[in-house]
């Protein structure tokens, strides 16, 4: 790996529907296939279901219902990034995995302001080079469970 | 330093922590002769708790933990005897700082002044006069050079100088000489404590940024130690430079102050505390020490930089036995080993190799899940610590005195067991102490010893552990249990007469009962006793009770030893598969398709399945968590979607709810509607009913699977909040699973114990009603085996099933030894012309009570309750002791009449005849009016019945009248208006109700004050309440002679007073 200075950092990128995204890959555990995932009835509507990962059971989170855009549908490209929170092996659920760029801290820019809500929530920024627009997934948010949109549908009412 | 020093600081401080609280208990009851050890330890503890917060500059520990310890030296030297307020204060103390240890973070939020007054009063009130000073005052010691003052409590001072011990500054550097020497701060506080006592100890992070260094190199701490040694062998033990100690105090340079502590001490104690130092070794130069008051110190007290890292201190950590990791590491290695044997075996291709790989794969793995499932084992002690505190605290508050003996505290259980069996546990002794032992005065005056006594104990038995909580307390009176449940309509009336005192009292595990009759603020808080049933049945364990009333109670709890494998049912709903605890399973259950109609009902928007002779509410599974069914079609033997979203739509279309799980696609997918409506029509129920607590119910799914023995892992916390599920687990072939949680299921389901319950019972109470007007229970059994008999379930007080070897022959009689008096006994071939009894083992004794005796009838097995018309013929088979047969269950049936069984044996125990004596309490009747025109009408319109009731009353003593209905009653009551002196009457009867003839009665000028009776086989309060309306004075159950008559006379003792 290259010798990181404090102010570029490897990312991974990939897609949502149309769009490319990025997670810091210092972040990612491992890259696996979707293989089976268990449905998890009641669960947020942004849970796709909990998966066996060697022994763990791993909550799998729909990145792109988390992130407001189309639920995804699962095909062979579609692929899990592990990422680990807090002692938790959480996996997320995207399109496809492109490859990974180095971003360099000047070319990130604040997500713009006509992103609204919850996407610019969970960004940390919009890294432009190479002739190409990466939205950074702000990991830490994007996890969390306490956000106002992560209703966990607990009661009876909606059975 | 980093997190992890502090990390053991708090694991340290809490493991201090959980043994003071028992200490000082010993210590409070042992008084002036505790064992000094004893409270050594406790100082120690404190004084440990004190060092570290120190260092990490945790002020509020610090004083707190500051002024436990100068409490506690008081009571080691012996200047103050331990009393219960000052072990009140003590535990006090030591509970706020577990509360701050255990939560870092909030620290500073927390308020101790209130207690750190209270310390500080209580210690001053044991010194003289003289020396309340040093309490508040500090002491200043000050390095020379750079580097932080250390300011120290005077009474700390004063005390080691006292003792004659040297007391030495000295100046570390935390980076270079303790963190870069690899030596850990705490440890080497330890080691120091060994040879003498560590005082105090300061941070200078301020220095740490100014010096010129580069940040971070250089961390200053000073330290204030006090040692009995002098010298080299100072400067050895404080592992530092000659150049960074100083001694601030030398006993033997300063003698006289030792001796004569008293002219400078108190009044001005700045300067003569700072001894010249007259070196006795190579021990380098004192250092100016003076008195600060009070207000000053804290301010100097680095700010915690430290509370940082705290957030994530409660982490759990978990001491496990070297041994026990040693085994696991050689397991460790055997499953390398195995792994390398199998990738060979693979290579090679060869079958032999792979099955011996597999085998031996097999045994490494469960020795290995047997070692690992020991580390999670800890003793039982961990939760039965706090008991001591708990019955201490609470009996001084009820003015109680109580032993407590703890026993088996070493026994091992899983640690999520023990911390699940910390709820349950505290409210089962909470009960014992308050409801459970009498007030001292109550127990002198029933001739108890004055002192109660809680035992509880822990012990392994057969794989299982037992926890016993037993207290010679004035144990549960199954009457008032009953009476509250019937009360709070938790249970119905009939169901009551047939429990023994045994089956009353485990109804305080019913949700919604509390039998105290105050409510106490120590317990009684509306949470009873089955939510410690609901935890425990979350354990997998089980509680039972014994209770003897005046001699105290027994509860034993049954748990399996560990949590995290447990036996499981693996079941489908759709296509997907659940797994349900075995704990939670009572029974599996195919409904077949012809008789769906038959054994399902719907009451209000939901369904109820009748099992056997109970009515339990109906869950299915796929509508409470949107699953698409799917159903077995049997022409094609596939799978299919199935659309049925209640089982009852097919008969009430209007109950076809809107389901999330059946999508608008699958109707495309059906053929035909009607084909997919006639195959639903053969499919049959497959249910598993499951109980948790009091509740009951059953779950519809697709199929059953095996049951398997399942690892329970958690969810992750985006799934923390669904209740249904209690964790998943994967299956032998790899596949997820989620594991229910029946509890939390029942609550998705909006199934509450008292809700579901209840609508079942309501709805039990309907059918009965609507379609079971005049039904009455029979308790079926056998006299020979062909020989089926039976008797009203009304007069059955309980049935217990015995060995035949236990009845006894004596004088041509049967007798049973039963609770400590002879039962009498009788069998129908006694007395009624029938085979003798068949002669099989196990015999049932239908207990019922005659003239007040109870009596037995031994029967055969099986036993069992039907609900049936009934339809007696009381010609064919009438003799004595046989009131004649029915036809129950298509077979002809006697009926047997226990009256005339036991007045023929048994003829002394109904002597005190109706005719030659009266009962006492007609005779002022009597005396008004004649016997001969004293009549009682009877209106039922069973000829069964009437027939029967008839008789009690005549036995009893009284001239009938009777009707076959209402009417007839009231044509023959306004005939002799005069004769009659009460109504006993059916409610349910042709051309006039019971109700009808009461409100007729009520009307006439003359009956305004006749008693009337009603009967009925079962009466809710609704019932009661309308037949008060109309005029109904008391209620009874048909066929309970004694009861019937006793409120008959009741009755008619009101009337004459009146």
């Amino acid at each position: 790996m290259n010798e990181t200075t404090t102010d570029a950092s490897l990312v991974i990128t990939f897609l949502l529907g149309e769009s490319v995204f990025g997670i810091d890959a210092s972040e990612v555990q491992e890259v696996v296939k979707v293989d089976q995932i268990t449905p998890v009835h009641h669960a947020p509507t942004y849970v796709v279901g909990i998966r066996n990962l060697r022994g763990r059971i791993v909550t799998v989170i729909d990145l792109g219902a988390r992130m407001e855009l189309n639920a995804l549908e699962i095909t062979p490209q579609s692929r899990i990034l592990i990422v680990d929170c807090s002692d938790e092996s959480i996996g997320l659920l995207v399109d496809c995995v492109n490859d990974t760029i180095n971003t360099d801290t000047n070319n990130v820019t604040p997500p713009p302001p006509s992103l609204r809500g919850v996407r610019s929530r969970y960004l940390r920024g919009v890294y432009r080079g190479g002739g190409r627009l990466v939205s950074l997934i702000d990991q830490a948010s994007i996890l969390g469970v306490d956000s106002p949109d992560a209703t966990l549908a607990t009661d009876g009412r909606d059975a | 330093m980093d997190d992890e020093v502090f990390k053991e600081f708090i694991n340290e401080s809490r493991e201090h922590l959980s043994t003071i609280e028992a200490d000082l208990l010993a210590i409070e009851e042992n008084g002036v002769s505790a064992n000094p050890d004893l409270v050594n330890k406790v100082f120690r503890a404190a004084h440990s708790i004190k060092g570290g917060s120190s260092f990490f500059g945790l002020a509020k520990v610090k004083e707190l933990a500051h002024k436990a310890e100068t409490i506690l030296d008081m009571i080691r030297s012996k200047k103050m005897s331990v009393n219960p307020e000052i072990t009140n204060v003590l535990l006090a103390a030591f509970d706020k700082l577990r509360e701050m240890i255990n939560n870092p973070a909030g620290m500073d939020g927390v308020d101790i002044t209130d207690l750190s007054e209270c310390l500080s009063e209580l210690a001053a009130s044991y010194l003289p006069a003289g020396q309340k000073q040093t309490l508040t005052d500090n002491v200043t010691l000050s390095t020379r050079g750079k580097g932080p003052n250390v300011v120290l409590p005077k009474i700390d001072f004063e005390r080691v100088k006292n003792a004659g011990q040297c007391v030495y500054l000295v100046a570390y550097d935390l980076i270079h000489d303790i963190e870069k020497k690899g030596v850990n701060i705490l440890r080497f506080f330890r080691e120091l404590e060994e040879s003498g006592e560590v005082l105090d100890c300061a941070l200078d992070f301020e220095a740490a940024g100014t010096l010129d260094e580069p940040a971070g190199n250089r961390l200053p701490l000073r330290l204030v130690f006090a040692t009995t040694v002098a010298g080299a062998m100072a400067q050895e033990i404080l592992m530092a430079a000659e150049d960074k100690i100083q001694l601030v105090f030398d006993p033997q340079a300063a003698p006289e102050e030792m001796s004569a502590p008293a002219p400078a001490a108190p009044a001005a104690p700045a300067p003569s505390a700072a001894p010249e130092p007259v070196v006795a070794g190579p021990v380098p130069k004192p250092v100016a020490a003076e008195s600060v008051p009070p207000p000053a110190p804290a301010a100097k007290v680095p700010e915690p930089a430290a509370a940082k890292p705290v957030a994530n201190m409660t982490e759990e950590t978990l001491r496990v036995n070297v041994a026990l990791l040693e085994a696991m590491m050689n397991l460790a290695g055997e499953l390398v080993l195995s792994r390398n044997q199998l990738h060979s075996a693979i290579a090679q291709n060869n079958e032999q190799l792979l099955s011996v790989a597999d085998q031996r794969i097999n045994q490494v793995t469960s020795e290995l899940q047997d070692a690992i499932m020991r580390t999670r084992l800890q003793p039982i002690g961990n939760v039965l610590a706090k008991f001591p505190r708990l019955v201490r605290d609470m009996s001084q508050a009820l003015g109680k005195e109580i032993q407590l003996d703890i026993l088996g505290k070493d026994v091992a259980l899983d640690k999520s067991m023990i911390e699940g069996l910390s709820d349950p546990l505290t409210h089962m002794i909470r009960n014992g102490v308050d409801h459970g032992i009498e007030a001292k005065e109550e127990r002198v005056r029933v001739g108890k010893p004055a002192v109660g006594k809680l035992r509880i104990e822990a012990r392994h038995e057969a794989g299982q552990v037992v926890v016993e909580i037993e207290d010679d307390g004035k144990g549960i009176d199954p009457r008032r249990v009953a009476d509250s449940a019937l009360a709070k309509g938790l249970i119905a009336a009939d169901k009551l007469r047939g429990m023994s005192d045994h089956d009353k009292q485990a109804l305080i595990f019913l949700p919604g009962l509390s039998t105290a009759q105050k409510v106490s603020d120590i317990s009684g808080r509306g949470v009873g006793m089955d939510v410690v049933k609901t935890n425990l049945d979350h354990l997998g364990g089980t509680v039972e009770i014994k209770s003897v009333v005046g001699k105290g109670s027994l509860f034993r709890i049954k748990l399996p030893l560990t949590l995290a494998i447990i036996p499981s049912l693996v079941v489908s709903a759709g296509n997907e598969r659940f797994a349900i605890p075995q704990a939670n399973v009572e029974e599996l259950l195919r409904v077949p398709a012809e008789e769906v109609k038959k054994r399902v009902e719907i009451v209000g928007d939901s369904e109820v399945l009748l099992l056997r002779d109970r009515i339990i509410p109906l869950v299915r599974f796929s509508n409470v968590v949107g699953v698409a069914p799917v159903y077995l079609d049997p022409n094609t033997g596939q799978l299919e979607l199935d659309r049925r979203q209640q089982l009852a739509d097919r008969r009430s279309p209007r109950h076809a709810i809107d389901a999330p799980a059946a999508p608008a696609k699958s109707d495309a997918a059906l053929p035909e509607r009607n084909a997919g409506r006639r195959h639903r029509l053969k499919s049959a129920l497959e249910i598993v009913v499951v109980t948790t607590g009091t509740l009951e119910y059953g779950l519809v799914f697709d199929s059953f699977h095996d049951t398997e023995e399942i690892v329970v892992k958690p969810l992750g916390r985006h799934l923390k909040g669904l209740r249904e599920y209690m964790g998943a687990t994967i299956l032998g072939d790899g596949t997820v699973v989620l594991i229910l949680d029946i509890t939390g299921l029942s609550l998705k389901a909006r199934l509450t114990s008292i809700s579901g319950s209840a609508r079942a019972m309501q709805k039990a109470q309907e059918v009965d009603r609507e379609r079971l007007a005049d039904v009455q229970s029979f308790l079926l059994f056998h006299n020979a085996a062909d020989e089926q008999c039976a008797t009203p379930l009304d007069t059955v007080l309980r049935v217990e099933r015995i060995n035949s070897s236990q009845v006894e022959m004596a004088g041509g009689r049967r007798t049973l030894q039963y609770r400590g008096f002879s039962l009498p006994l009788v069998t129908l071939a006694d007395t009624a012309r029938v085979k003798s009894l068949d002669n099989s083992k196990d015999l049932a004794v239908i207990v019922s009570s005659v003239r007040g005796h109870e009596v037995g009838l031994l029967g055969a097995m099986p036993v069992d309750v039907v609900e049936t018309k009934v339809a007696v013929d009381q010609m064919t088979h009438r003799q004595t002791g046989i009131v004649g047969s029915a036809i129950i269950r298509e077979q002809t049936t006697l009926i047997a009449d226990l009256y005339e069984l036991v007045e023929s044996a048994y003829p002394e125990l109904v002597r005190p005849a109706p005719k030659s004596t009266p009962p006492i309490s007609l005779a002022p009747l009597e005396q008004a009016a004649p016997a001969e025109d004293a009549f009682v009408l009877l209106a039922e319109d069973s000829d069964f019945f009437r027939s029967q009731i008839k008789k009690y009353l005549q036995e009893a003593g009284h001239q009938v009248m009777d009707a076959p209905d209402g009417q007839a009653a009231w044509e023959l009551l306004e005939k002799n208006v005069d004769r009659i002196r009460a109504v006993v009457t059916d409610i349910e009867m042709p051309r006039m109700t019971g109700l009808e003839l009461a409100r007729r009665i009520r009307a006439h000028p003359k009956c305004a004050r006749l008693p009337i009776i009603a009967l009925s086989s079962l009466a809710g309060e609704d019932d009661i309440a309308n037949g008060k309306a109309a005029g109904v004075d008391d209620y009874q159950v048909k066929l309970d002679r004694d009861r019937l008559t006793a409120g008959l006379e009741a009755l008619w003792r009101r009337v004459e007073t009146e």
